[in-house]
């Protein structure tokens, strides 16, 4: 029997699915299992849900000793997804590994072109400043008819259909206890 | 979506269309298929052939826009052949109920069209009531005032060969469609409906989704297992969100915002729908009670009962005042904020905001608030960065979510920024309400 590529692949998936001894004449169960062990020896198991869309499919992330993320694949016991994966949700484990990812505040000062790093501890303080000096500045108690508002009119705030129902929860309260009415997130697009 | 996506898989018909659920949404398109395999029929209307036609036992192609002329024939082909779920209809839709005498369609506009305003008065678009002030009904349907009838009158012009026309799709075509769907009127039949952004994102995109739900009713595919009006959207958290309302005009739990004319608590629950039927159950009724509790959860114990939950603090838009998504970046463009906060998203790379030349940020003066998992898309992005490198804007705050490994902490349950919008959120705030330090600002 001529054994290409593909028929390669295809006999020793069998193998892996069930036989133990497959069409390829020897058992490659336990290489098969050898390696599963390697990568994920000892690591944490995980699941979370898939951030893309909202299909919503489960993903088991796992992590070692450190909490370093050493892996992510499709959870089968997922009622929606089953263990399946599109291209997106399988390169979720890049999303972590990403170079372009941010690690730190980064802050770019007025009329500057440069991004600096900052301390968080400094960003949300200075954070706080600039939204107490715009409320303050523009926060109207009653308008022109004289009915009371109470509302913030030179902030604006929106939010995006990625984050959890607690965050928004939270966010939104936040927004509104500043006084804003100009709040929005992407679901009229 | 109003079902769950296992639930696709006991459908019995599944019509496609304004989606390519095979290419974009690849594991549900796993529950289309299992419905497929126990003997449910795909239908796939697009213009394109794509992956989804492949797997489509009906593959209809349509001139793009001819959404509500296909639809609008459907909904013709259903009532003139009778193939409503007619215990359904009678009596879980208004199809029965009486329409005002005043009400009418004529030359392609209702009623009430004001020309100078472009605008519709929408005050004879009701129903009609007796003494006690429930609307009258005819559970026959015969009478040429209920809704049914009215329903049959106005879809008489989308006739096969008008539908054809307009839609580009052979009269054959679309009489397969339509027979094969119109099949799931049947008790013991559930169809239901996929769409994205191939309906949402017409300029008449509300209208072809209420043209389906009204399929759906017609057909009884409303509330059953396997049936429903079905939006695949590309987002995880739309539906969260908007229930959680970050949006200008509701309040969490779809509470109608409080506008300026709403002075107090008492104006506020005014509002709230009421009605004499014994067998409504209207549970809107239970706004003042969804009020107080949501004034409550903000305000905590300074909400007492004397001083209206502290009602008056909530933030009021003025009556009219439209502060949605394209209104805020033209407010923002016009230099109306000297703040902007962002969490979670891009909005140049991102909303239909960059439609326009020139950024709205570029007249933002003052600092902006951002949250973002990657450097590029906004910092450096071809053409997509928030903040242009010319601008009034004075700061801007950079902000990065937490590292993976403590997903344990902030669950990334969905979202790209998860975690730092909490963070981010409740230190500022805690910040904020420091006096002692606010004060020396």
């Amino acid at each position: 029997m001529r054994i290409t590529r593909r028929t390669f692949l295809k006999i020793s998936g069998a193998t892996a699915a069930g036989t133990v001894i497959g069409g390829l004449g020897f058992d490659l169960s336990p290489v098969e299992s050898y390696a599963q062990e390697l990568r994920i020896k000892g690591a944490k198991e995980t699941t979370t849900v898939c951030c893309y869309c909202s299909v919503g499919c489960g993903i088991i992330v796992h992590t070692d000793a450190k909490g370093k993320v050493i892996n992510t694949e499709g959870d089968p016991d997922h009622p929606t997804s089953e263990g399946a994966l599109c291209a997106k949700g399988m390169a979720l484990y890049q999303l972590v590994t990403n170079k372009d990812r941010l690690t730190k505040v980064l802050y770019r000062a007025p009329n500057s072109m440069k991004w600096e790093t900052k301390s968080w501890d400094w960003t949300l303080t200075e954070i706080a400043k600039r939204i107490k000096k715009s409320r303050d500045a523009s926060f109207v108690q009653k308008n022109d008819k004289g009915q009371v508002v109470n509302r913030c009119n030179g902030i604006a705030g929106v939010g995006c259909a990625h984050v959890n129902n607690e965050e928004g929860w939270l966010y939104q309260k936040f927004l509104r206890s500043l006084g804003l009415v100009y709040i929005e997130f992407e679901a009229r697009l | 979506m109003t079902n769950s996506w296992t639930d696709i898989g006991v459908s019995d018909c599944i019509l496609i269309m304004g989606s390519n659920t095979a290419e974009n949404h690849p594991v549900a398109m796993k529950w289309v298929l299992r419905s497929q395999e126990k003997g449910g029929k795909i239908i796939n209307v697009d213009p394109r052939f794509t992956r989804t036609s492949t797997k489509a036992d009906i593959y209809v192609p349509m001139r793009s826009g001819g959404d509500i002329a296909f639809l609008g024939g459907m909904i013709k082909y259903i009532l003139e052949k009778e193939l409503i779920f007619k215990e359904y209809v009678v009596n879980y839709t208004n199809a029965p109920f009486i329409v005002s005498e005043k009400y009418d369609f004529k030359d392609g506009l209702f009623t009430g069209y004001n020309p100078e305003k472009r605008s519709y008065d929408k005050a004879t678009w009701v129903f009609e009531r007796d003494e006690k002030g429930i609307p009258k009904r005819d559970m026959t349907l015969q009478n040429p005032r209920c809704v049914y009838q009215l329903m049959k009158k106005h879809y008489a012009r989308y006739d096969l060969d008008t539908v054809s026309s307009i839609t580009g799709t052979s009269k054959d075509d679309l009489v397969k469609v339509y027979e094969t769907y119109a099949t799931t009127g049947k008790p013991d039949k559930v169809g239901t409906m996929l769409y994205a952004m191939g309906w949402t994102q017409h300029t008449t995109g509300t209208q072809i989704i209420r043209a389906a739900s009204m399929i759906q009713l017609l057909l009884g595919n409303v509330g059953m297992a396997g049936g429903g009006v079905n939006a695949l959207r590309g987002e995880s958290n739309v539906q969260g969100i908007t229930d959680h309302a970050l949006l200008f005009h509701i309040l969490p739990g779809y509470l109608p915002a409080a506008n300026a004319a709403l002075e107090d608590l008492e104006k506020y629950n005014a509002t709230t729908p009421k009605t004499s039927d014994p067998m409504s159950v209207n549970w809107w009724s239970n706004r003042p009670k969804y009020i107080a509790s949501l004034l409550k959860s903000f305000y905590g114990e300074n909400a007492t009962k004397e001083n209206d939950f502290a009602y008056a603090w909530l933030p009021k838009f003025d009556v009219g005042q439209n502060a949605s998504w394209l209104y805020l970046f033209d407010e923002m463009f016009n230099g109306k904020f000297s703040g902007f906060i962002c969490m979670g998203m891009n909005p140049a790379a991102q909303a239909q905001i960059q439609i326009r030349r020139e950024r709205p940020s570029q007249n933002l003066i003052g600092w902006s608030i951002l949250t973002s998992l990657k450097t590029k898309p906004a910092t450096s992005g071809k053409g997509r960065e928030w903040i242009p490198k010319k601008s009034r804007l004075r700061f801007s705050f950079f902000l990065q979510p937490p590292p993976l490994k403590r997903r344990e902490v902030f669950p990334i349950v969905p979202g790209q920024a998860s975690g730092v919008i909490k963070l981010v959120t409740l230190l500022v705030m805690q910040r904020l309400m420091d006096r002692s330090s606010m004060n020396s600002i």
